[in-house]
């Protein structure tokens, strides 16, 4: 196994002691790799029985839309956090993959239109971008 | 009404679209099952989505990427924790491997085993069952044709001609030659060969008498998970063109019900016998008064509908009790066979180059009054997608006697309105009033004859 798989094997466990003892960030090396981690907020209730966030979309607004059909996680940004595109704004698990959700624009982004560990079909839209200015 | 055998609620993820989707979901609601919708990108829109407990979009609308694709159909019975996947027919419902990946994950396929699948989806293996289980069957090799054209041109002298020669993992036209004379034959098996590789991924042949003029009678069985097995009646399935089934009705007119009774009883034996569960159907060829099984299908029929009206039992929801592990409700005593059916599949096509015609549906007026039933997924500007089979609904009558089924048929595919595409409704408001449906009894080959003659 590689070092990254060895990680990501262990990152459950791994957030659940950044959790535990209330670490926020942690910085791994291992050779010719290296991660950086930074810890989101906790979800505050049941993430399998969060229902869809109802959000009027503007016409301006772009989509973002779930890369596969899987299991959403938010990389705890805020609605209102200013995003660029192609930044990593969530993860969908897809099976045994973890997907990577970037921004389809630069704007700011709105909430999340699904819970955390919500799941969510193949083009879902998971957040809408709105234009800066 | 008969409920669940398990009093915990079980989740149903219906692995199909359009009517037939449709169809299971009013099924999960009968029996208060949690109904689970997949779909399309190209499906969102379908009638049944916005009558099951939950929807997920599986994939793109191209089915290899959605309908077809095993391992998505499977994460999505995962992710919705589904316990009884209900394929169907077309896409995945035969496919032996999808059964065997659904058994693998803890889950109940709608139907038999992976094992009975494989055993009835190649053609030589089934034929063998059926000899065993007396199910009569065409003269014809036992085996695949031998690789050595010597070898396969004896064996099939021995036949006589003329012969079909027969892709073992096929079906639907494909892989399929008839030799009308003896030096035709080797032409026929290589021709055969390399279509059966190319479309099935089994390039093995078989060959049997061929019959000239057949009708296609079928019989309906349900098997339960004790050992029961009941038949429901014969179909009569002759209507047809290139292997596609157009009009359907039970029972079928002009055989003798006790030949019907007695070859019933051999299937519903035959399913005891090999272990068979679920709903399924033995198809057969009819010539000269005897039948000769074709093929097996491991799951629902289209025309499943002209068997409910006459039998009046709810072919879905046993289906579905099946899975839940309920022991059949009724025994072959019970069934009772009344009046006649008629169903007539409409479909998204030129009624006469049969070219499909995709595209929105301007306004839809469903046809009804005593013994008529629509099982449709339309509605008015509901967009037909040029992505899947043109099957859009399909029209089942129920009447007193054959002649008024025909009638009310023709009165019903009167009423029906269906614009903004063309369909396959002219076509069979003229084959209600043809001579030859009339009467009954036409071969397999009739409805290609009847559109040759009519051609300009």
């Amino acid at each position: 196994m590689t070092f990254l798989e060895d990680l990501l094997n262990d990152l459950p466990e791994l957030v659940d002691r950044m959790r535990r003892h209330d670490v926020r960030h942690v910085s791994l090396k291992n050779g010719a790799g290296a991660l950086a981690l930074t810890l989101t907020p906790a979800p505050t209730s049941n993430p399998e029985q969060t229902p869809s966030i109802s959000y009027p979309a503007k016409a301006e607004d772009t989509p973002v839309p779930s890369p596969e059909m899987g299991v959403f996680r938010s990389n705890g940004l805020d609605a209102t956090h200013p995003v660029r595109s192609g930044e990593i704004i969530g993860f969908v698990e897809a099976g045994p993959l973890r997907l990577p959700l970037t921004a389809t624009a630069d704007g700011t982004l709105g909430p999340a239109l699904v819970g955390e560990g919500g799941v969510v079909g193949y083009h879902d839209v998971l957040f809408r971008i709105h234009p800066d200015g | 009404m008969r409920e669940p055998a398990v009093s915990v609620p079980r989740r149903v993820l219906i692995a199909n679209r359009g009517e037939i989707a449709l169809r299971i979901t009013r099924a999960c609601r009968l029996l208060g099952l949690h109904s689970i919708g997949i779909h399309s990108e190209a499906d969102a829109s379908l009638a049944h989505l916005r009558l099951v407990d939950e929807t997920i979009c599986i994939g793109p609308a191209a089915a290899s990427g959605s309908y077809l694709d095993a391992a998505r159909v499977l994460r999505a019975a995962e992710l919705t924790n589904a316990d009884i996947i209900h394929p169907g027919y077309g896409f995945l419902s035969e496919n032996a491997d999808f059964a065997e990946a659904v058994e693998q994950s803890g889950r109940t396929l709608a139907g038999p085993t992976a094992a009975i699948m494989r055993l009835m989806g190649d053609k030589i293996s089934a034929k063998q069952q059926m000899r065993r289980s007396g199910v009569p069957c065409l003269p014809g090799t036992e085996d695949a044709l031998p690789t050595d054209l010597s070898e396969a041109q004896t064996i099939c002298d021995a036949i006589g001609y003329p012969l079909i020669v027969k892709a073992a993992g096929g079906g639907g036209g494909r892989g399929m030659r008839v030799v009308m004379i003896a030096a035709d034959l080797r032409d026929a098996i290589e021709t055969a060969r390399e279509e059966a590789g190319r479309a099935f991924g089994n390039p093995s042949v078989y060959a049997e008498r061929f019959l000239q003029h057949p009708r296609h009678i079928e019989i309906q069985v349900l098997a339960d998970r004790q050992g029961n097995a009941v038949w429901l009646g014969a179909r009569d399935c002759s209507i047809q063109r290139r292997h596609q089934k157009l009009v359907e009705e039970a029972p079928a007119t002009g055989i003798d019900p006790l030949a019907i009774a007695e070859l019933g009883e051999r299937c519903a034996n035959a399913c005891t016998l090999m272990g068979y569960t679920g709903a399924g159907t033995f198809e057969f060829l009819y010539e000269d008064g005897a039948f000769s099984f074709i093929e097996m299908n491991t799951r629902l029929q289209v025309e499943h509908p002209v068997t409910e009206m006459t039998t009046g039992i709810d072919i879905v929801r046993e289906q579905l009790l099946i899975a839940m592990g309920d022991p059949l409700s009724f025994t072959q005593a019970d069934i009772r066979t009344q009046g006649h059916a008629i169903e007539c599949r409409i479909n998204a096509e030129d009624p006469e180059s049969f070219r499909p015609a995709p595209g929105k549906v301007q306004s839809w007026r469903a046809p009804g009054g005593p013994g008529v039933r629509i099982d449709t997924h339309l509605y008015d500007g509901y967009v037909v997608p040029p992505n899947y089979d043109s099957l859009i609904a399909k029209l089942i009558v129920h009447g007193t006697d054959r002649t008024d089924a025909l009638n009310r048929m023709h009165a019903a595919l009167s009423e029906m309105q269906i614009t903004g595409i063309a369909t396959t409704t002219p076509l069979h408001l003229r084959l209600m009033n043809e001579p030859g449906v009339r009467e009954g009894g036409v071969s397999v080959h009739y409805l290609e004859a009847l559109m040759r003659k009519s051609a300009p």
